[in-house]
């Protein structure tokens, strides 16, 4: 197959899954306790008479799949309602979270890359790979609002201010939180692929440590970025600890406050929006892998269920 | 890894366990036997960890909030395997639509992001242990389906599965006693780890205030309601206890299984 075919193939794919995503969603919906017009329109609508012209204006009376349709038709063409909480439109409301917590999924992804590759590259010259590997356990062993707490705890103990930007602290818990995980991923990758031969060759060529590293960082990116998007995918998703923690107003605490004040219109957008990202997310990192392995790119896309 | 790691892994994950079980008899106060004149006392002999805000005492609550952490996570941990196991061996033992069934759903469930089931989970079953470990148990359960799944499918093509079926072995029999077996050895380190997962998502939920009722004491409601002490460095201990209790759980829980990992595939090489 082609590549453009490729793509085209995959994009299809993301369109089934999101497809069977949202209506997963509306489904589970239904199921939220109270009753729909009292929760938009308060006790005022208790009337029968109103209620039933307030129902069969948001679709009620008509059988269950119309109404799907109708839900999948207003998630395309961007009505997704309004916040029940706030009045703002809540596509608006989604959308400021979900740049944010772009802007700190992105981020930390940089640096935990820039850290696990620095501890690779501390345990591949087996200097002090002790060391590494220490630290590296340390990070995975907690969870990460418990990094969160720690990193408190510190600025207090060192008395340093606590607001250095809203997006530092987030930012420095993520960072510390996943670098183990990370480094132990990329350590496993390059422990596998010195056993490759082309390794071999380059050493018997005489090339330097640093420049084998490279190399054989090139030769294991296709694994280690598809691990990367899927953290990137749950940063996005909520790192609802770290935003609760340091009040950053990422998805995270979008969710924790929809939840709260039982905002379901919010909610349904929050899923809708998360579910799309990680199915786009999925594709991206496929494309990526397939892109940066030349021996994907024919075999990869036969799937096996 | 350093055998006296290993060995104090896994006293520490007994000593919890023992400690869990033994709650009542072993805690010196009951867990929310509130004293306001104590409150805020650093450790000491009478108060082995002190006391908190409300002047109970941190050691007898903080041995409940181990025992009610290792309810819910191991509870979910098993019901996850369980249903993961069992239909994963179903889907790679009948194939066809009924695999291709399956796999959609486990897939749909992974592509849903896991705290929105979470959240309507809570929403719909309201805010209580057990809704606490459904939640829990639904986020970890494809992780089992698909593991289970590409064993046994992997496993159904052995040759010793063909020489059983020569000497006329019925399926059953093969499911259980080959497949089954073959996936829980190599399911058995996941599984300890999936635990520490399960500690640390019981952690994360009850610390944003997505979960238990606050009253009932398990290692996240705990940092959930000690946490703003942490601001202050007189009062900074407080949160660091549930903080420890966590962090030495999970760091032994991982370094057993990255032992029972070697320990199985030392065996089979």
């Amino acid at each position: 197959m082609s590549l453009v075919m490729k793509v085209f193939k995959s994009f299809f794919n993301l369109l089934v899954v999101l497809l069977l995503v949202i209506t997963i969603i509306f489904l589970i919906a239904r199921l939220f306790p109270g009753d729909i017009i009292t929760v938009l329109y308060g006790e005022t609508a208790s009337i029968d008479g109103a209620r039933n012209v307030v129902g069969s204006r948001l679709g009620l009376d008509k059988p269950l799949h119309i109404q799907l349709l109708m839900f999948l038709k207003n998630v395309f063409t961007g009505n997704w309602g309004i916040s029940i909480f706030s009045g703002e439109p809540v596509i608006l409301r989604v959308f400021k979270s979900f740049v944010n917590s772009l802007a700190l999924a992105l981020l930390a992804t940089v640096t935990t890359t820039v850290f696990s590759i620095i501890l690779a590259y501390i345990a591949f010259t087996g200097k002090c790979w002790r060391l590494a590997t220490a630290l590296a356990s340390i990070s995975s062993a907690m969870p990460t609002a418990i990094w969160g707490l720690l990193l408190m705890a510190l600025l207090v103990a060192l008395r340093v201010k606590m607001p250095l930007g809203p997006i530092v602290m987030p930012l420095a818990t993520l960072t510390l939180a996943g670098a183990g995980t990370f480094y132990a991923i990329l350590k496993g990758l390059v422990d596998n692929a010195m056993s490759e031969q082309f390794v071999d060759l380059y050493n018997a060529l005489g090339f330097p440590r640093h420049r084998i590293f490279i190399r054989v960082l090139r030769y294991v990116a296709p694994a280690y970025i598809v691990a990367l998007i899927y953290r990137m995918g749950l940063i996005i998703a909520g790192a609802i600890a770290t935003e609760a923690l340091f009040q950053y107003p990422g998805m995270g605490m979008l969710l924790l406050d929809a939840f709260s004040s039982r905002d379901y219109p919010v909610l349904i957008g929050w899923g809708v929006m998360v579910s799309a990202t990680l199915a786009a997310l999925n594709l991206v990192g496929d494309v990526l892998q397939s892109f940066l392995d030349p021996r994907l790119r024919d075999l990869h896309w036969v799937r096996h269920w | 890894m350093g055998k006296a790691l290993v060995g104090f892994s896994i006293a520490v994950v007994l000593v919890e366990v023992a400690l869990a079980i033994l709650a009542d008899l072993v805690a010196p106060y009951p867990y929310n036997a509130i004293d306001l004149r104590n409150r805020l006392q650093t450790p000491s002999i009478s108060h082995l960890l002190g006391t908190d805000h409300l002047g109970r005492d941190v050691f007898s609550r903080l041995l409940h909030a181990i025992r009610v952490t290792l309810i819910i996570s191991v509870s979910s941990v098993v019901l996850a395997l369980v249903t993961g196991v069992i239909l994963g061996i179903l889907a790679a033992a009948i194939g066809g639509v009924i695999d291709y069934a399956l796999s959609r759903v486990f897939e749909a469930l992974y592509a849903l992001p896991s705290l929105f089931i979470a959240t309507s989970m809570l929403l719909i079953l309201g805010s209580n242990p057990i809704s606490l470990v459904i939640v829990i148990a639904l986020s970890l359960s494809p992780l089992f389906y698909r593991f289970s799944r590409s064993i046994a499918l992997e496993t159904l093509v052995k040759p010793y599965i063909e020489a059983s079926k020569v000497l006329g072995a019925s399926v059953s029999w093969i499911i259980s006693r080959h497949v089954l077996r073959e996936v829980m050895a190599s399911l058995a380190p996941a599984t300890v780890h999936i635990l520490s997962y399960a500690i640390s998502m019981e952690a994360t939920f009850s610390v944003v205030g997505l979960s238990l009722d606050p009253s009932i004491p398990s290692l996240g409601n705990m940092l959930r309601e000690y946490k703003d002490y942490i601001l202050n460095p007189a009062t900074m201990w407080l949160p660091m206890m549930p903080v420890a209790a966590i962090a030495v759980t999970i760091f032994s829980l991982n370094i057993i299984a990255f032992e029972l990992g070697r320990i199985l595939r030392a065996e089979q090489t």
